[in-house]
């Protein structure tokens, strides 16, 4: 991901902490530990986060690094206003695309290496 | 008729071998004398195969059509090549068919072959470390390196799924000087070019492709004007459409963009309107982030987006941002609110960017000029920086492999190009004088020191278009005069 916000948008501190804006302070400090107590007995669904790209890996310093930002009320509502929750949808209200024509290779004899 | 090919053959022979020789013994031949010498062997050998397919339809004995089908292969090896062994998938045979001589490839015999036989590698249906290891052992081999050595290095990336890079290197096939670039190589890179344009729905590119005279082929000609059918632009007849896709090649394959241009315009008219769209920051952000899911933005997507984004952003920080500060003991929502602006300004300049849209093609808003300031400060920053290590590198005569010198260039000229394409045409010349000392002085140390002399020629005939492109009448005539000078 090439885009500084897209990557901010999926690694934003409540989705890696898996809560939502609406939890208070001592809330995420208390998903957080249970994140981290999860990672260290190596539990398959601690170890990755859904976002709207789909999962992204978790980590433990992924998730204390959450915790210490939205320590910071400044932060945190800097990462609030960035919070997009869920893991579809975000091409539900798309405007038209543009389409190409996915035979025009193959049409002139075109191809790419068969995978191996 | 068949009788002066022995003799001739004999003084080629020993022309060349004299010739080999080197020193006051050698003779000097014009490259049109070897044309001349193999024209009349060609013509001499359709002769032969002639009375053998003759003979063999007289006689009844099919023996008769192996002679002559060697012989047919010899006469025309392209052809066959083209319609036998590439789509066979017969790498190697590609290859030394194609190494025959013979006028289609007569001016980059070795490049062309290549080419060939990297198509044929990718139609074979599966790929063998055995031949990939052998061409690109013959790619790197390659010196000086013509239209054809690139447009085999194009094919080789395209098939790796390198993309850009390979429509970079087409790109460049078109530049090459008409002694080093044959005349079926550039129909390949031509064609290449527009099926890639059209694979993305870059009908413009399509269009402007088929457009160019010299170098239009009857299938670029049928996609251009199906592109322009698809643009909505000056739209073709119907029946125009289907008699160029009946005069072109590969009628079964476009079939499908036949139907697809008959079908009527498919990028709908950018919607400038504002009704419909996000009011709130959390769901503009939701349908920015579609623009990243999902493949190329379209210039319509993105100023949508950002139509949104201006409209939100003119009523100042969003008054749940402050209620929320304010229950949180933040004291910084303007700061936040301000930050989130500068982020999304920064992100649709980069996809304006990235994807090739003019910031013309976006309605004029509260953030255009932003935007407009972040491409001049960001991509002028970046072009200055790869200019300038570009230009340290030959300095310190850091040799790269010529390969690796095409991928610096092709990638300086996209930074170049996308810099000089999405932003107002006051920055083109900006871009360029900024890049033009260092692209010049390498292109010339390609063409003197290098040895790489059609390359060289290549790249200042790319800098020449660009000069009058930017208005620069010094470098247009000093790179006219450079581009002269013989290959």
């Amino acid at each position: 991901m090439k885009s500084d916000l897209a990557g901010r948008v999926a690694s934003n501190p409540f989705l890696v902490l898996g809560i939502t804006p609406a939890f208070s302070r001592r809330e995420m400090e208390r998903e957080g530990q249970k994140l981290l107590g999860m990672l260290e007995l190596g539990m398959a669904e601690a170890r990755s986060y859904p976002t709207v790209f789909g999962p992204r890996p978790r980590t433990p310093e992924m998730v204390r690094e959450a915790m210490a930002e939205l320590r910071d009320p400044g932060r945190r509502l800097a990462h609030e206003l960035l919070f997009l929750e869920g893991t579809a949808g975000v091409d539900a209200d798309r405007g038209e695309k543009t389409v190409g024509w996915s035979g025009a290779f193959s049409a002139l004899g075109l191809s790419r290496w068969p995978s191996r | 008729m068949a009788l002066p090919l022995a003799p001739l053959i004999w003084l080629a022979i020993w022309l060349y071998m004299r010739n080999r020789k080197g020193g006051a013994g050698g003779v000097d031949l014009s490259p049109g004398f070897w044309l001349f010498v193999w024209i009349i062997c060609i013509w001499n050998s359709v002769f032969v195969a002639g009375l053998l397919f003759g003979g063999a339809a007289v006689s009844e004995n099919p023996a008769w059509a192996l002679p002559a089908l060697a012989a047919a292969v010899f006469c025309f090896p392209w052809t066959f090549a083209r319609w036998v062994l590439i789509p066979a998938g017969w790498t190697r045979a590609a290859y030394y068919v194609l190494r025959i001589p013979g006028t289609t490839l007569w001016k980059d015999r070795r490049g062309g072959a290549l080419a060939g036989a990297v198509w044929a590698h990718t139609r074979s249906g599966r790929r063998s470390p055995r031949v990939d290891e052998w061409l690109q052992k013959k790619l790197a081999a390659l010196s000086p390196l013509k239209a054809g050595g690139v447009a085999a290095l194009a094919l080789s990336r395209a098939a790796e799924g390198e993309i850009d890079f390979a429509r970079g290197l087409m790109r460049l096939v078109l530049a090459f000087d008409r002694n080093a670039r044959p005349r079926r190589i550039l129909r390949v890179a031509v064609e290449w070019l527009a099926a890639e344009a059209a694979t993305r729905g870059d009908w413009e590119a399509v269009r402007a492709i088929g457009s160019r005279r010299g170098v239009r082929t009857r299938w670029t000609l049928f996609a251009s004007l199906a592109a322009r059918r698809l643009l909505g632009e000056s739209r073709p007849h119907a029946l125009l459409l289907r008699a160029a896709w009946l005069l072109a090649p590969n009628r079964i394959g476009s079939l499908g963009l036949l139907r697809l241009a008959l079908a009527g315009r498919q990028d709908a008219p950018v919607q400038r309107e504002e009704g419909g769209l996000p009011a709130t920051f959390s769901d503009l952000l939701r349908l920015h982030a579609a623009l990243w899911k999902e493949g190329p933005a379209s210039a319509g997507d993105l100023d949508r987006v950002q139509l949104g984004w201006s409209r939100l952003f003119m009523k100042g920080v969003a008054g749940g941002l402050r209620e929320r500060a304010a229950a949180i003991a933040a004291a910084n929502a303007e700061h936040v609110w301000e930050e989130a602006r500068a982020r999304i300004v920064g992100d649709l300049a980069s996809m304006l960017r990235e994807h090739g849209h003019s910031l013309a093609a976006l309605t004029p808003s509260g953030l255009t000029e932003d935007i407009r300031a972040r491409l001049e400060d960001e991509g002028m920053e970046e072009l200055e920086h790869a200019a300038g290590a570009l230009a340290r590198r030959r300095a310190n005569q850091q040799v790269l492999p010529v390969h690796d010198e095409l991928v610096e260039w092709c990638a300086l000229r996209d930074l170049y190009e996308s810099l000089a394409g999405v932003a107002s045409n006051g920055l083109r010349p900006l871009a360029f004088a900024s890049v033009y000392p260092a692209a010049s002085g390498h292109a010339v140390w390609l063409f003197n020191e290098r040895g790489e002399r059609p390359l060289g020629n290549a790249l200042l005939r790319v800098l020449l278009e660009e000069a009058r492109n930017a208005g620069d009448v010094e470098a247009e005539r000093l790179q006219a005069a450079n581009v002269a000078i013989p290959i």
